[in-house]
């Protein structure tokens, strides 16, 4: 089942190799290049040099199908490039539900689907923020985090990063937070 | 009866001398304080766009100590662009933006904030108040109101917005508004992150030009022409532009080696393409050509299955960009002569010549380089409203004025102006080449019919115009037809007498419409030059 499954999703991606050479070609009257020729590795960023941004997200999804981090991240790019808010946070999802994603890859998940009105996934990407970079934690975040959480109606989520903050930084900021949330916790409890 | 006559005299000197006795260089210096050398954002990017503006960037290091201005008499306005936000006199640095500002020299503010202690204070002397936002997301921002003309140009805004601090106008009314945000709904929680007003400018970090997350990439998200336009408060000015000919933009393909060992590839290569394509110059270029290029190079070495498989998408629309909404660079592409990759190549030069083909482009022996140096050495004059005096200008024969939709050229104040098209809502003036002195005036009084025939148009070359209300002599140089409109009075007839050099004279009969166009094409017969004149056929019949 699973060896048909990644079959017909490779459908769509050699279809469209296959397409875009055969347009290409037309265009430039060139002779069909020989397999040695090609090196597919380098497709995606030739479509973004030649600024085709939608053909780029499909071939970038295509590669992408199996997960992998590196994929999932050229496929949020292109999407960013081709203005598909849609596409980019799906693949930032994907990719930081996997391995590989960064601190900013989180942020950027979470600031996109609190964007679209997704307050409890946005949440739920930050507190794995939290767990997964604990020294990259810092006031900014507990900002973005503390809103989220206030928003979701779980504003015990981010408690501890706020007292671990208002204590190490002993910042105002990081103080008037903590007391907003565990004001907003202490009514909903 | 002799003391008046001295009298006349003197007050005749007076009279001619007075328009060059005011005579002063129209202030083009924008200081730019900018943090990292020749990477930062602002050279990379906002100085081809004050340069396009016909303004003179002036860098200077934020790290040292700000400069002294207070004399300076060239200086259009100050942009303060950091990437990093840090500056060597953060004491002193409100109080010099205020000496500025008081001396009505607009400040622009973009990028990161600088670290002075006193933001408020910076703020409050660009017309803005200014108060830290410890939200440091931004999901929750939506558009209140923006400025449909510039904001979002080569991307468009929405959410999520890059965090930005609370800034709003001080005097409203004075303002004026670029983009304006608001959080949640709640109309006592907004933002301006763009704004222009009567003192300067600010755009919030992030909010003018957009870049990719891998940072290679960027876009601008204001119309930038227009967002400098705004800020530095320019109104009718004479540009000197190298992108324009005769009101069409400058075409020139350029072929050159990518190594000194391709010299014999380059040569053969620029050689067939002329053979071939006759009615367009190629050139050969020399490395360091390339390396300033007009345009960056259509080509990479090694990349044939780049081009088999693309075909030149990504360069023709490039070069489009280069055109609308604002002609910033000539039509000026650069092939790249690789070894083993000569039919690729052709290909290339063949899509960008076909693409070249269904554009009206100017076609005539000049070299960007040279028209680039006149730009740079023009020397604008203010002389009196709407009147200014250029020198300088080398082999640079073009004038835009920006934004005139409302602006015409005043023929009765103008010396050595052929004509003027317009082309995206600009101004496009053609200076005569062989006019030493020139001087360009501009009105918004309603147009008038002008006592002789003015160039709207040309794809070749004019110079040594002569011309009165029948007649006209000029001569020409360029590749191709000779596509040309002239703009002279409604329902006349002319004849045309074309001289190709060392050619026979061939003649022609026009019969002008309701529009008072002249235009025509003439045959492909000028690449050595030509001499045409054209004569008014019915004038006997006009008049009381």
């Amino acid at each position: 089942m699973t060896t048909a499954l990644r079959l017909l999703t490779a459908v769509p991606l050699i279809i469209m190799a296959v397409v875009l050479l055969v347009l290409g070609l037309q265009r430039s009257g060139a002779p069909l290049p020989t397999p040695a020729h090609m090196h597919l590795p380098e497709f995606g960023p030739m479509l973004i040099d030649a600024e085709r941004y939608d053909d780029a997200v499909a071939w970038y999804r295509a590669l992408a199908q199996d997960g992998d981090p590196g994929a999932l991240r050229s496929l949020a790019e292109a999407a960013d490039l081709a203005e598909r808010p849609a596409d980019r946070s799906a693949a930032l999802v994907r990719l930081v539900m996997g391995r590989g994603a960064t601190f900013a890859d989180h942020l950027d998940a979470a600031a996109l689907l609190a964007a679209s009105g997704a307050t409890l996934d946005a949440l739920r990407i930050l507190y794995n923020a939290e767990r997964r970079f604990p020294f990259a934690a810092d006031e900014r975040f507990l900002s973005f985090f503390a809103a989220l959480a206030l928003d979701g109606g779980r504003p015990d989520v981010a408690l501890p990063l706020a007292r671990r903050l208002a204590q190490e930084a002993a910042s105002e900021s990081a103080s008037r937070l903590l007391r907003q949330l565990t004001q907003a916790a202490g009514n909903r409890s | 009866m002799t003391r008046m006559l001295a009298l006349a005299a003197v007050l005749l000197c007076t009279l001619l001398a007075s328009p060059h006795a005011a005579a002063r260089d129209e202030p083009r210096t924008i200081v730019m304080l900018t943090d990292r050398g020749d990477a930062s954002t602002p050279l990379r990017h906002a100085a081809p766009i004050l340069r396009h503006l016909g303004l003179i960037p002036e860098p200077h290091d934020a790290a040292e100590p700000l400069p002294d201005l207070g004399a300076r008499s060239d200086l259009r306005g100050v942009l303060i662009w950091l990437d990093d936000g840090a500056i060597g006199d953060a004491a002193g640095f409100t109080a010099w933006v205020t000496r500025l500002t008081q001396r009505g020299v607009p400040v622009v503010l973009m990028g990161r904030l600088p670290a002075t202690a006193d933001r408020f204070g910076l703020f409050l002397t660009l017309g803005l108040i200014y108060a830290r936002d410890d939200r440091a997301y931004g999901f929750d921002l939506g558009i209140v109101d923006s400025a449909a003309g510039i904001a979002g140009y080569e991307r468009r805004f929405e959410a999520p917005f890059p965090p930005t601090d609370i800034v709003r106008p001080l005097g409203a009314a004075e303002a004026v508004p670029v983009l304006v945000l608001q959080r949640r709904g709640d109309a006592s929680d907004r933002t301006v992150p763009l704004v222009a007003t009567a003192r300067g400018a600010y755009a919030a970090d992030g909010y003018a030009l957009w870049r990719s997350a891998d940072g290679r990439h960027t876009r601008w998200l204001v119309d930038p022409v227009d967002w400098f336009r705004l800020a530095f408060q320019i109104q009718a000015l004479p540009v000197p532009d190298a992108t324009t000919l005769n009101a069409r933009r400058i075409f020139s393909l350029g072929i050159a080696t990518a190594g000194a060992d391709q010299h014999d590839i380059a040569v053969a290569l620029a050689a067939g393409i002329s053979a071939a394509r006759t009615e367009r110059p190629i050139r050969l270029l020399d490395g360091a050509a390339t390396a300033n290029g007009w345009a960056e190079p259509a080509n990479r070495c090694g990349d044939s299955l780049r081009a088999r498989l693309m075909g030149r998408d990504g360069v023709l629309k490039r070069l489009a960009r280069g055109e609308a909404p604002h002609r910033v660079v000539p039509y000026a592409p650069v092939l790249l002569a690789c070894p083993a990759e000569g039919e690729s190549l052709l290909v290339a030069a063949n899509a960008i010549l076909d693409d070249a083909a269904s554009r009206p482009l100017a076609t005539a022996n000049l070299s960007l380089a040279e028209l680039e140096a006149g730009r740079s050495s023009a020397r604008i004059e203010w002389v009196a409203p709407g009147l200014w005096r250029v020198t300088g200008r080398g082999a640079l024969n073009t004038l835009r004025f920006d934004d005139a939709d409302h602006l015409r050229v005043d023929w009765e104040r103008s010396v050595g102006v052929m004509g003027a098209g317009r082309v995206n809502g600009a101004l496009y003036v053609s200076l005569d080449p062989e006019a030493t002195e020139i001087a360009v005036a501009v009105t918004n009084l309603p147009w008038t019919l002008p006592p002789f025939a003015t160039l709207v148009e040309s794809r070749w070359a004019v110079s040594g115009l002569v011309r009165d209300i029948e007649t006209a002599e000029m001569s020409l140089q360029g590749y191709g037809t000779g596509d040309m409109v002239w703009s002279v009075e409604p329902h006349s007839d002319w004849e045309l007498r074309f001289t190709p050099k060392g050619g026979r004279t061939l003649r022609y009969r026009a019969e002008v419409g309701a529009e008072g166009l002249l235009a025509f094409s003439l045959p492909a017969l000028a690449a050595e030059g030509a001499s045409l004149s054209f004569e008014r056929q019915d004038f006997a019949e006009v008049g009381p």
